[in-house]
């Protein structure tokens, strides 16, 4: 039956045994074979941002999932089921559209400008007249990180893909990624004292449904304000945010240095 | 130093102070592949196995390790099949253990044989009837499933994901690790059953050698049921230990009480048909080949002590101590219950290993002893050295205990 | 040697060795005999009697007070052999046509499963590589493979003698061997003449005539082996000693 090997016969124990075998492992190799595939195709697409930050998501503690309609007190407790993809989302499109009135939230002590759409990530996106839009980080995690060491941009002509890494920080023992707001191409880099970090060139006409703006961005920063509080609670030597209810000006003093790395990367969302 | 490669949030000690914990093991990693290399070069003259003990401390090495692996595809079957999610808590670092102690022993089963190059023979020349040639089939393709189960830990390291091509492949891997936990759980019944099947096949041996459902002894469903049940409790076991050496708290006291009941209740009904199938060994199926039970039990010291201790004192004991919600609510005494679990599956694999050979069979034999060389000792030590490097490093560098970061900021 | 699926109007034969133990003086002769037949290597210096490689192994069975016997123990060809069952990898066969069990070292893994499921322990694992002094290979039997390191090996009955009847009886256009063409060496060799050897499936034969005596008895009877090695002895005590199943003592 089989080359070198005259005394073997397909009898039905024989049969059952190797075939049972065999579809085993054509399963396991078959579905192994598929993930690789599917993983390559997702790569190829340009999907591993997307799926990267979904990966993410599915790791940030609760507090760091609040819808942005609980933020505005629109409904509250209502926690984000698709890492913040409020494009597709069909609640957000109704409360778009029916656009209540809301109700006015202290910002909680930053800087909250008009002109500007923030990201969950704490990156901003303005949009600029020639076309170009540019991208900087927040009020919140400007404070946080402090001055970095090391401000990590990416060159010019490289691409950026929407909520895929934009540049990246170290700040004493914190390493990490800021995301960014939107899809294109960078076309110049900037620097903290220029008031902007890159200046992109978007893919296509600028969606951005996702990101937060006026007063549901000042909510926003009232609910990050909290969650702050809340991540610094549990580090070594818990620091005190507020000094008689107004804000301690220079943030990143406040973390202790082992938890430095953590408390960046659940403001800035990254697991 | 390798901060990067630490999961964010997890406190790790320092490098320098990790590299000395691993110096011990990879001394004793060292050492034993030195007995290996003898083995290969010179013969398996370098153990003490002979004609008569043909197999000696591997195998039994090798049946208590796979028996105490079983808490991988158990863990698996509980969580993916029978979705017990708290189990979520565990599973990776059952995947780690799992994957050493398999591969642990298939190392050693290549040391073992007297020809490990011509291994694919039993592939290409199989004999389905034996017993043994099941384990040989069953062992490669689970060994292969647990690579596939380990490999989105490592691509989760959080150095690795930021690599876009890898974190897809897990994600991708992820969604079908259901297949593969149902695959696991179906070649783990029967590789565990085999491995029971080896000496209740041997008709040759009243001692070993049991009645039979169909084509499989009663040990193969026995062993299959050991194991499952001792599972759970290693993972309980190992899971405090590493909580106790790392000095954290890896996973919520949930996790404990639901792998204890598990355990408890799989035991106690192994305990009961164990004592069924010994009662009919004893009546009936021993005394039908002329050979009385007795007459096992007359050479010191495996006395009938032996049997008492592997079904009552770590059998029936451990099951009612973990089904016992007093003793449950008691950190060290649960520990206590599941390492007894645990003692009493590994008598269970010396009896029917070591036992089995010692005693005579024909009627002029004498009852013979055996005991390691030092190269079996040390290859034996090498599998726990290995185990214990691979396991630190995972530690470390991968995200075992899903729970613990969020049991840290707890405080 | 295969076992081929060929047709053939020729008898099955159950070829039987008879030890008559009043005879046997425990002097070796089969043994060694055998092993020059059989190529078996001279022993390692750190064999023992455990570890070395015996093919016909000669036990002494102690009688308490009385005077021990010597039982020759050679692969006793099983008609259920618990060792081909359990082989993995096919290594070794169960001839229908002539009963031996034949072992194919080339085949053999050395995971010596058959070792720890053979009851009478007559298979020798090889724990050193073989190896002959300077010369002594020229004495080897070219009609007998030589073992590698780590394959177990044991009594064939000979079979490379029976081969060469069947090749000299086909010679001479016969369809049967002459039975006086095939005695396997340890027979051949006994001084005593306490070992004869024939087919159990000629029912005018000697081993025929011997298996339904009183006085013959086989080992391990109760196990259902059923062994082709017939032992007899005039001594009742002896028999009943020897053909015991387990043992009540240490």
């Amino acid at each position: 039956m089989l080359p070198g090997n005259t005394d073997f016969i397909l009898d039905p124990a024989n049969v059952i045994f190797l075939g049972v075998f065999a579809l085993v492992l054509v399963v396991v190799v078959g579905t192994l074979a598929s993930a690789i595939v599917s993983a390559r195709r997702a790569v190829v697409r340009g999907q591993a941002a997307a799926i990267l930050w979904h990966e993410e998501f599915e790791e940030l503690p609760a507090s760091a999932r609040d819808c942005r309609h609980a933020m505005t007190g629109e409904m509250p407790g209502r926690r984000c089921e698709r890492a913040f993809d409020c494009k597709g989302c069909e609640t957000h499109a109704r409360l778009l559209a029916d656009a209540k009135p809301l109700p006015a939230i202290d910002a909680g002590g930053f800087f909250v400008l008009a002109d500007r759409l923030y990201h969950r990530g704490h990156a901003w996106l303005k949009s600029e007249e020639d076309g170009t839009v540019t991208l900087g980080l927040d009020d919140l995690a400007t404070r946080l990180v402090g001055t970095p060491d090391a401000l990590v941009l990416p060159a010019v002509g490289e691409r950026l893909a929407e909520n895929g890494p934009a540049f990246r920080l170290k700040a004493g023992k914190a390493r990490v990624r800021v995301a960014s707001p939107v899809s294109g191409e960078v076309v110049e880099t900037g620097s903290f004292a220029k008031g902007f970090l890159l200046r992109v060139k978007p893919d296509g006409p600028l969606d951005t449904r996702a990101l937060l703006s006026g007063r549901e961005a000042a909510a926003f920063f009232g609910r990050e304000r909290d969650r702050l509080q809340l991540v610094l609670s549990a580090a070594q030597g818990i620091p005190a945010l507020a000094d008689g209810g107004v804000l301690v000006g220079d943030l990143s003093s406040a973390i202790p240095e082992e938890d430095r790395d953590r408390v960046l990367g659940e403001m800035l969302l990254e697991a | 130093m390798d901060d990067t490669l630490i999961g964010r949030g997890l406190r790790r000690t320092s490098l320098p102070r990790f590299l000395l914990w691993l110096v011990p093991w990879a001394a004793l990693l060292a050492l034993g592949l030195y007995a290996v290399y003898l083995c290969f070069a010179i013969g398996l003259n370098q153990t003490n196995m002979d004609n008569r003990f043909a197999f000696g401390l591997w195998i039994y090495l090798d049946l208590t390790v796979i028996a105490l692996g079983a808490g991988a595809f158990f863990t698996g079957f509980l969580l993916y099949i029978l979705k017990k999610k708290e189990l979520k808590a565990v599973i990776n670092s059952a995947v780690v253990i799992g994957f050493i102690c398999y591969s642990g022993a298939v190392g050693i089963l290549m040391v073992d044989v007297g020809q490990p190059l011509r291994a694919w023979f039993t592939f290409w020349h199989p004999n389905v009837h034996s017993m043994l040639a099941e384990v040989t089939f069953c062992l490669t393709l689970y060994l292969s499933v647990l690579a596939i189960e380990y490999a989105p830990l490592v691509l989760k390291n959080r150095r690795l994901k930021e690599v876009p091509g890898l974190l897809v492949l897990e994600h991708q891997l992820h969604k079908v690790m259901v297949v593969f936990a149902g695959i696991g759980t179906l070649l783990s019944f029967f590789h565990q059953g085999s491995l029971g099947g080896l000496y209740g096949v041997l008709r040759g041996n009243p001692f070993a050698f049991r009645e039979h459902i169909g084509i499989w002894p009663t040990t193969f469903f026995l062993f299959i049921l050991s194991a499952a049940a001792v599972g759970p409790s290693f993972i309980l076991l190992t899971t405090w230990l590493v909580g106790k050496v790392s000095r954290k708290r890896l996973v919520s006291p949930e996790v404990f009480q639901t792998l204890a009941k598990i355990s408890g209740w799989l035991l106690l009904v192994y305990v009961v048909l164990k004592g069924i199938d010994s009662l009919v060994w004893i009546n009936s199926t021993s005394p039908k080949t002329g050979v009385q039970v007795s007459s096992f039990y007359a050479h010191p010291p495996f006395g009938t002590w032996v049997l008492f201790a592997e079904v009552v004192l770590l059998g029936l004991v451990p099951a009612a101590l973990l089904l016992s919600r007093r003793v449950r609510a008691r950190t060290g005494l649960l520990v206590l219950a599941a390492a007894m679990a645990c003692a009493g599956i590994v008598l269970n694999r010396y009896v029917m290993t070591i036992q089995t050979l010692a005693l005579p069979s024909l009627p002029f034999d004498s009852f013979l002893s055996y005991s390691p060389s030092w190269q079996e000792t040390a290859a034996f030590l090498a599998v726990l050295g290995y185990g214990v490097l691979l396991y630190s490093i995972s530690f470390r560098w991968l995200n075992l205990f899903p729970e613990e970061r969020e049991l840290a900021t707890k405080g | 040697m295969h076992t081929q699926k060929h047709t053939t109007s020729l008898p099955a034969h159950r070829y039987t060795l008879v030890v008559d133990l009043d005879r046997c003086t425990g002097c070796g002769a089969c043994g060694t005999a055998c092993a020059v037949e059989n190529n078996i290597p001279p022993a390692a210096d750190k064999a023992t009697e455990r570890t070395g490689t015996v093919w016909m192994r000669v036990q002494e069975a102690a009688a308490g007070d009385g005077p021990a016997t010597f039982v020759p123990i050679p692969c006793q060809q099983c008609d259920h052999p618990p060792c081909v069952d359990v082989c993995p990898q096919r290594a070794i066969e169960y001839d229908p046509r002539t009963g031996i069990v034949a072992q194919i070292p080339v085949r053999c893994l050395g995971c010596r499963y058959c070792m720890v499921a053979c009851p009478y322990h007559t298979r020798s694992f090889n724990w050193w590589t073989p190896e002959w002094p300077e010369g002594m290979k020229s004495t080897l039997n070219p009609d007998v493979s030589i073992r590698t390191r780590g394959v177990v090996e044991k009594c064939n009955f000979c079979v490379q003698r029976l081969q060469a009847a069947r090749a000299k009886a086909s010679a001479a256009g016969q369809a049967e061997i002459d039975p006086a063409d095939y005695v396997p060496a340890c027979v051949e060799a006994c001084p005593s003449r306490a070992l004869s050897f024939g087919d159990a499936a000629d029912e005018n034969g000697e081993v025929a005539r011997l298996a339904k005596d009183p006085e013959s008895f086989r080992l391990l009877a109760g196990l259902g082996t059923g062994p082709k090695v017939l032992y007899r002895s005039s001594d009742p005590a002896v028999r009943e000693r020897l053909s015991r199943t387990g043992v009540t003592r240490g």
